[in-house]
This record gives C-alpha cells, sequence and structure tokens, in this order.
C-alpha cells in the first residue's frame, strides 16, 4: 500500500515534468509549417512501425472486429460503447475542467448520473436522447487547450497513429483515472486490462469501414492517415467547430 | 497540509490562467473574421449584384440539390453499375470543381509541370476521384443526409454544414461542403468529414509521394498512372 502510493505519487512527478517539457518544446519551436502539414521527424521508423501495425491489423485486429460485429448484434455493441463512454466520465468531466469548461463538466456528471441508474449500468444512454449528447475530451486535447503544439508525430505500435503531446495526454489519462487507480488498490488489475481490450475492440469495429475506404482510396497510406489524424485530433479539440483553422483555399484564377 | 493547499491554490491559478488565455486565443480569430465579413458584404454590394447572405443560402440550396441528385440515384436499385458509374461521373463534373481540388492538391509542385503534364494530371486527377468516391457509394445503405445551416468562409466561399444519419442507429456523421461561387456558378471544392478535409488530405498525401520520389513530380504521375 506504502509502495504504491509512492510510485503513484512519482508518477504525478514525471508527468507534471513532462507537460513542463512540452511547454518549453511548444514555446521553442519555430512553426513555420503550412497549416495541414505534420511535423514528422522519425518518419522512416514511424513508417517502420506502421507497416507492422499494418500486418498485426490485417491478422488479429481486424478479424476480431469482424468476428465481433458477427457476434454481437448492433444493440449488444451499442450498450457496450455506452458502458465504455460511462466508465470514462472521471477522466472526460476531470479535462473538461482542465480546460476551463465547467459546462461540459456538468455536462459529462448529469449524464453519468442518468445513464448510471436509468440507463441500468450505462447501458443505455438515455441522457443522449434527452439531449445531453457526450462530448470526448482526453488531456492530449487538454494540453492543446493550454497552447501545447502536437510536437512530432509518432506511431505507437500497437495503438497507431499520435504525437508527443497526445502520447503524454493518453498516459496521463490512464494513470489518473480514478477507476484504475481504485482497481490497482484493490489489486484487480485484470479489471483495467479487460476494459482497455474490450474499448480497443469496440473502436476497430467502429472504424471497419473509414479505415477500408481510406485504404482503398490511398496511394501512400501512411501519408493519408497522418493528416487524416492530425485534422482529426484538432476537430476534436475545438469541440467540432468546423470553422476554427480552416485551410486557406486559393483561386487559381492567376495563372 | 498547508503545503498542499499551496499547492492546490497554485495550480488553480495555472490552470485558470491557460484557460484565459486558451479562450483569448480562440476567441480573437473568430472576432476578426467576424468584422472581416462584415466588411466584406459591404464591398459586394457594390460590386456584384449578389449579397453575402444571399451567395451562402444559394450554397445552401446548391447542396440541397446536389445530394437529392446524388441519394436519388443511390437509392435505384434496377440501375446497373455501369449506369450508376455514368451518373456518378455526371453528378461530380457538375458539382465540384475537380480542376481547382487538382490544382490545391499538388500545391507549389503545380508550377514544375510542363503544359503537357498539367493536361495529363488534371485528367489523371478526374479518374482518380472518380474512381474512389464511386467505390466509396457503393456501399450505400440509406442514409439520410440532414443539411443544416451555412455560413460564409472567406471572399467566395461558404461552408454547408450536414450529417448523415444512418439507419442502423450508429453516431450522425459530420459532413461539411466547401462551396465556392465562382462566374455566376456553384461548386464543391471540398469535404470535410468529421473535420477532415479531403482536399487538405488528398495534398499532404500527393506532397509525401512527391517529397519521396526525390522531389520530382514525375514521381506522382507514374503512380497515378499505375491506378
Amino acid at each position: 500500500m506504502q509502495n504504491k502510493q509512492t510510485s503513484l505519487k512519482n508518477t504525478g512527478v514525471l508527468f507534471l515534468t513532462a507537460t513542463l517539457c512540452l511547454f518549453m518544446m511548444s514555446c521553442a519551436s519555430n512553426d513555420s509549417r503550412q497549416y495541414g502539414d505534420v511535423y514528422d521527424p522519425m518518419e522512416s521508423t514511424n513508417r517502420a512501425i506502421f507497416a507492422f501495425n499494418e500486418v498485426l491489423d490485417e491478422n488479429v485486429a481486424e478479424p476480431v472486429a469482424k468476428g465481433y460485429r458477427l457476434v454481437m448484434p448492433e444493440p449488444g455493441r451499442e450498450g457496450i460503447k455506452n458502458v465504455l463512454t460511462n466508465l470514462s466520465t472521471p477522466v472526460n468531466a476531470g479535462n473538461q475542467l482542465l480546460q476551463g469548461d465547467v459546462g461540459g463538466a456538468m455536462t459529462d456528471i448529469g449524464r453519468a448520473l442518468v445513464n448510471t441508474t436509468i440507463g441500468i449500468a450505462g447501458l443505455f444512454d438515455v441522457a443522449g436522447y434527452l439531449g445531453l449528447e457526450h462530448e470526448p475530451e482526453d488531456f492530449g486535447q487538454t494540453l492543446a487547450v493550454w497552447g501545447v503544439s502536437e510536437g512530432p508525430y509518432f506511431v505507437i505500435p500497437l495503438l497507431g497513429p499520435s504525437n508527443l503531446r497526445d502520447g503524454v495526454g493518453r498516459l496521463a489519462d490512464s494513470f489518473a483515472d480514478p477507476l484504475n487507480i481504485y482497481l490497482m488498490n484493490i489489486e484487480e488489475e485484470e479489471i483495467i486490462y479487460a476494459r482497455w481490450g474490450v474499448s480497443v475492440v469496440s473502436q476497430r469495429e467502429d472504424l471497419i469501414e473509414v479505415l477500408d475506404e481510406l485504404e482503398s482510396g490511398a496511394i501512400d497510406y501512411y501519408a493519408v492517415m497522418r493528416s487524416s489524424y492530425s485534422q482529426y485530433r484538432n476537430t476534436l479539440i475545438t469541440d467540432k467547430d468546423a470553422s476554427a483553422g480552416m485551410a486557406a483555399f486559393p483561386d487559381f484564377d492567376d495563372e | 497540509m498547508k503545503k498542499n493547499k499551496f499547492i492546490a491554490l497554485g495550480l488553480l491559478a495555472a490552470t485558470s490562467y491557460f484557460a484565459m488565455s486558451a479562450v483569448n486565443a480562440y476567441a480573437r480569430p473568430y472576432q476578426l473574421n467576424k468584422s472581416h465579413s462584415a466588411e466584406k458584404t459591404h464591398s459586394n454590394i457594390i460590386s456584384v449584384a449578389q449579397t453575402s447572405d444571399e451567395i451562402v443560402q444559394g450554397a445552401q440550396n446548391f447542396i440541397e440539390n446536389v445530394s437529392a441528385r446524388g441519394l436519388a440515384f443511390l437509392s435505384d436499385k434496377n440501375l446497373s453499375e455501369e449506369d450508376r458509374k455514368k451518373d456518378f461521373r455526371a453528378l461530380l463534373m457538375d458539382s465540384f470543381d475537380l480542376n481547382t481540388i487538382g490544382r490545391f492538391a499538388l500545391g507549389t509542385n503545380w508550377r514544375s509541370l510542363t503544359a503537357e503534364q498539367k493536361e495529363e494530371y488534371l485528367d489523371l486527377f478526374h479518374n482518380m476521384v472518380i474512381e474512389t468516391y464511386s467505390q466509396r457509394f457503393r456501399e450505400y445503405q440509406g442514409q439520410q443526409i440532414v443539411i443544416n445551416r451555412a455560413r460564409p468562409e472567406g471572399e467566395k466561399d461558404s461552408i454547408v454544414n450536414s450529417k448523415i444519419i444512418s439507419t442502423d442507429g450508429s453516431p450522425d456523421i459530420q459532413l461539411d461542403w466547401r462551396v465556392r461561387y465562382k462566374d455566376g456558378q456553384y461548386r464543391i471544392i471540398d469535404v470535410l468529414v468529421e473535420g477532415v478535409s479531403m482536399s487538405l488530405t488528398q495534398r499532404s498525401e500527393f506532397s509525401s509521394i512527391v517529397q519521396r520520389g526525390g522531389g520530382n513530380v514525375e514521381s506522382l504521375l507514374v503512380k497515378l498512372r499505375e491506378r
């Protein structure tokens, strides 16, 4: 118990340091890139990891996702998605608060209260029907709102596209998740891994068509994923306000 | 205990500081845009017969027409694959400004092309877009499109927001259309799916291919011919 608390404290300090480093970095980097270009200094390594992930995806993740879709009917998959969203409430609401969005945090808490009770442990998104819509937040987005830039793009083995900011955010979210901390304290780590596994399969199932289309339409799939990831993250950061950061689109009358 | 309180207070102060600066950073460009669009409306009244509001309304009507036309032949089960492709090609040619999109996708590399290369590139680009998108829409399963609202973007463009609503209860997909009004005509120059711009992604992909081909645009033409 004592050890665990110290290790938690240590990870806390680690993340504080990592966040500070990110601030320094984002202030120091002289950003002269065009909108839509992604900073990718480790491209060759990234491409290798990407190729490795693709093999794994083709042989494991995609077949599992397709099998899951086959075995589990739509309402069941929807229910599992709802439960996962409900379980993410503490992290989601926490990030809303860190981003200064008190209303968003209240919405999250309201959603959890309604869905956990009337929605039977989160299986049904009753709050969603009532107009309290889920807005996905994470610490990567929070860092972005605080002014931290993406940093270098990198592909995480097994997990896929990310960047320094979002990678740190991901770690921070999973370590700060009260549910995970609780499960670690009662020594039920298996549940953490089970939840993570279910959420990976559920997310992959969600993306079957999207990824198929992106790949079949692409000449350089790596470049397409890199650009799409960065743009999609920007959409989430601005809470789906497509007007923020719209790229300039010149008129070509001149030539 | 006192120390903890101090840290908490410090964190709170830091958080609110960042939140404030974030709000400022987001609010500023928005306000600039607003005054800019007001100015533009004024100049439009003088130079063009149409006001900015009319252009935006026109763009929205245009997207409503295009999507109605698209849904009509997508949901026509009697159409052969060949006919569907032909209809789709016609719709794309009428409603998308493929030359502008193609030029945008090539970025600054456009200037390094000879006249013949430019012609060949645009030809290849048209074919690629038609191939890709007719494949993409083949798996149409009765989804509906709801057009929500439109707003001006820059001098001649409007952004039309819409949503694709599925039949199986999966979440709506946000679809935004960038429509340019030029020479008395509306044309689509970009489609954003959940905020991901197709034109921008295309440009990023092409620039990566050219870069990996040693900066030679011919390497892209080779890849496009292969398709």
